[in-house]
């Protein structure tokens, strides 16, 4: 299988993270649960983790990192938590369902105004209109770092200025950046950041989380066991057992600590970022010029703003029929469709084709590159 | 088993894949099983290799 679908998860790991899962799993206790060598193990574990955490993402506070199951998990959670009745809300066409319906959901049922900034004809975010709508009063903007779809990026320092300019709070949801594109979220004013475990940081499913800036209060969503506190009615309001209820997924944790650290020891998001961009680069220069392709994204007229995808269509085509036909002929693994990101093909006009995702990862070689180039010609010129 | 085409359904989803003289039994074997079916629907694909 050559496996270009690395936005949705990265399969191959490194055997760093296999190896710490692994370990964890035949020795580890519940976290904060007791103090047995295992569960101290457990904290210790857990420890790691927020700290290469907090230092991946510029968060000067560990206890301010808080682990999920997943991004989704901790968008819903932010977003439950930092808006309440009434409040104003600006986000973006570009984002995923994981943003877009938590803040509908607000909207239903809490009556949560919610703004949309919409995008170029090449997917990049109208920063301009982005800050047209955040008016005085807007509670939060919440953005995408990098667009799951087209991979194009987002200058989430610039919408965290526009955003406290107008006294609002800045969410950014990391989940195709996280381990690929630098963020320091101190320097560049980010309240929260939202991140998955199993794309760019190359650890487990089953892990991701926020980290908070500090002063941000973000009410809990979850409440239930702490290990802390036992006899108080409510959940503790200490960071970060506020935002984490319920066991940890230790083995998980185990293993994104260790993805972290093979990114560290690959100098950091900028390099592992810089080569999963090359292979994207050399994939969309193959495929650009093929006629009855058409490619979406940033890539002819900004590729230093694009991440690691190649989003495409052959005419005439539906999408769907082009990755099952890229998996069945060359075995290339994709993603076809809407990608959960109903808005972003609404603007980009692909609702009913959709769109054949590619998505480069850090195990991919030019080898593979190049044959799905070549399966890419033939499938359009049949 | 394959993305469900946009023109059978929009938003996402997987499908499964035969030839249309296959519906019969397919719709047998996936009633044996319980596997509930949301629609059967034909359409033209190209074949690649």
């Amino acid at each position: 299988m050559i496996y270009l679908d690395n936005a949705a998860t990265t399969m191959h790991k490194p055997q760093e993270v296999v190896d710490a899962v692994v370990a964890a799993m035949g020795s580890l206790g519940n976290a904060g649960r007791g103090a047995s060598a295992g569960a101290l193990d457990a904290g210790r574990v857990v420890l790691r983790a927020r700290e290469a955490v907090a230092t991946l993402l510029g968060c000067p506070r560990a206890d301010h990192v808080c682990f999920s199951a997943n991004a989704t998990a901790a968008l819903n959670a932010a977003l439950s938590g930092l808006v309440g009745p009434g409040d104003r809300v600006v986000t973006t066409v570009l984002e995923h369902n994981s943003v877009l319906r938590p803040l509908a959901r607000l909207a239903d049922e809490r009556g949560v105004e919610v703004a949309y900034a919409g995008c170029d004809a090449h997917g990049f975010l109208d920063l301009d209109e982005l800050e047209r709508l955040v008016t005085p009063g807007t509670r939060l903007v919440a953005v995408t770092h990098g667009s799951n779809v087209t991979g194009n990026l987002v200058d989430v320092a610039r919408v965290a200025r526009l955003a406290h300019a107008a006294g609002a709070l800045c969410l950014v949801d990391a989940s195709q950046t996280a381990g690929a594109v630098p963020l320091d979220m101190e320097a560049m004013g980010i309240d929260v950041v939202c991140f998955t475990g199993h794309k760019g940081l190359m650890g487990p499913q089953g892990t991701g989380g926020m980290a908070v800036a500090e002063g941000v209060d973000v009410r809990p969503w979850a409440e239930g066991g702490s290990g802390v506190h036992s006899f108080e009615r409510r959940h503790p309001l200490e960071w970060p057992t506020r935002m984490e209820a319920g066991t940890l997924n230790a083995h998980g944790l185990a293993g994104l600590a260790a993805g972290i650290a093979f990114i560290e020891k690959n100098g950091g998001p900028a390099a592992v970022g810089a080569r999963e961009h090359a292979l994207a680069r050399r994939l969309y220069e193959g495929v650009c010029d093929v006629p009855g392709v058409t490619v979406y994204g940033g890539w002819p007229v900004a590729p230093e703003r694009c991440g690691s995808i190649v989003a495409l269509n052959v005419d005439g085509l539906d999408s769907a029929e082009v990755a099952d036909a890229l998996s069945a002929g060359w075995g290339i693994a994709c993603r076809a469709g809407a990608h959960c990101a109903p808005l972003m093909h609404r603007a980009l006009g692909t609702e009913r084709q959709g769109i054949v995702r590619l998505s480069c990862g850090w195990f991919n070689t030019e080898d593979e590159i190049d044959a799905a180039v070549a399966a890419v010609r033939e499938i359009a010129a049949s | 088993m394959i993305p469900v085409p946009g023109e059978v359904a929009a938003g996402c989803g997987l499908a499964w894949k035969t030839a249309p003289e296959a519906r019969e039994e397919l719709a047998s074997a996936l009633a044996a099983d319980g596997v509930p079916v949301e629609a059967m629907t034909v359409i033209e694909l190209l074949e690649f290799r």
